[in-house]
């Protein structure tokens, strides 16, 4: 029982301390595109850091990967206070607001229906040469 | 009183997960019932925007430490990213091009007035990177966040009747639809559906967002705005 508990408390412990880290990495994202003036944001900067210390084995995936999912898990929590902004733009939504919705969910329809419909092509067409090349090998060893 | 409105927000999220995991309604998305929730209770306690967020800026600021942990399941699986390159790229650069262009085309017919219609313009990429175009287009940036939120809440409530119209059954698809039509709302909802298409949607997002960084300053200006 007690051991239980003590070893969920250090996973918890363990989760905040790289969600920490991670935080680190993103205040030095934002540091970098201050210094650099580019118009790339310092959380793509802490994820493109993050990668390469991955890719070049310097910091190992268990010691960024529970604190990482969990936080992935729950993006959605830490889209919610910038969201309630909509009500700071009541009178333009009572007055345009239909338009704008109209507008903006046509244009994410077709969005998503040109991207995923030309993805979708591109990775049937690679299925079937996969499996065309595959009947040709059989073939080929069959006679 | 500090904390209050950040429990508020964690407890009502809370509370519609678990409703969405019962019922499992689009219209119910957790993220339309939590904003629609924290909304009413706003109003009736008389609590301004300002003052709400401030009290749980603490949550809209581990939004960047969630970005840079998108770079976990970008790293485990790369390699299946790199098979399909093709996919992503052409994909993306068509729906980056279809997306400015329509918001634009719409907001004219809608007779959205010029701030307004510049402020839609790059509303289908995360959150920064569309305010930072917003602002270089010479939109309002405010504006463009909200817009950005309103993609974000649409597209995770069509993507998947998309999906089951267009009969898309690969994840990449899957993945770049959800990525780049709606965002970081759409690759939260696309990692609910399984690892391999929230981390096609979360590379689709970015480099969404850098297609249209360079092209929206270019495609907009052709567009005679």
């Amino acid at each position: 029982m007690f051991a239980t508990i003590s070893s969920k408390v250090s996973c918890i412990f363990w989760m905040i301390l790289q969600v920490a880290c991670l935080f680190g990495l993103s205040e030095i994202g934002t540091w970098i595109s201050k210094v650099l003036h580019a118009p790339i944001p310092g959380s793509i900067w802490g994820l493109i850091i993050l990668f390469l210390l991955l890719k070049f084995k310097i910091v190992k995936l268990e010691w960024v990967s529970s604190g990482g999912d969990w936080l992935i898990r729950e993006m959605l929590l830490f889209f919610v206070p910038s969201s309630v902004g909509i009500l700071s733009y009541g009178h333009l939504m009572l007055h345009q607001g239909i338009q704008i919705v109209v507008t903006i969910v046509t244009s994410t329809a077709l969005v998503m229906v040109f991207t995923g419909a030309i993805a979708e092509t591109i990775w049937k067409s690679r299925q079937r040469r996969k499996v065309k090349s595959r009947y040709a090998k059989e073939e080929a060893s069959s006679c | 009183m500090m904390w209050v409105g950040l429990m508020m927000t964690v407890l009502f999220y809370w509370g519609c997960k678990k409703l969405y995991k019962k019922v499992r309604f689009v219209l119910l998305n957790p993220m339309i019932t939590c904003l629609i929730a924290i909304i009413v209770v706003l109003l009736c306690t008389h609590m301004s925007y300002s003052t709400y967020f401030s009290r749980s800026k603490l949550l809209a600021d581990m939004l960047n430490p969630a970005t840079v942990a998108l770079a976990i399941p970008l790293y485990r699986h790369f390699d299946v990213l790199k098979r399909h390159v093709a996919e992503f790229l052409l994909s993306l650069a068509c729906g980056a091009t279809v997306a400015v262009t329509s918001s634009v085309m719409l907001a004219r017919v809608m007779h959205l007035n010029g701030n307004i219609t510049l402020s839609v313009a790059p509303r289908s990429v995360t959150t920064p990177i569309a305010m930072d175009i917003s602002q270089t287009l010479g939109g309002i940036p405010a504006l463009t966040a909200v817009f950005v939120i309103i993609t974000g809440l649409s597209g995770v409530i069509l993507g998947p009747l998309i999906i089951r119209v267009c009969r898309i059954q690969s994840s990449v698809a899957k993945g770049t639809l959800f990525g780049m039509g709606c965002h970081g709302l759409g690759t939260a909802r696309a990692f609910e559906i399984g690892q391999m298409e929230g981390t096609c949607a979360s590379l689709s997002m970015v480099t969404a967002a850098f297609i249209t960084l360079a092209l929206a300053p270019v495609l907009v200006p052709l567009l005679g705005m």
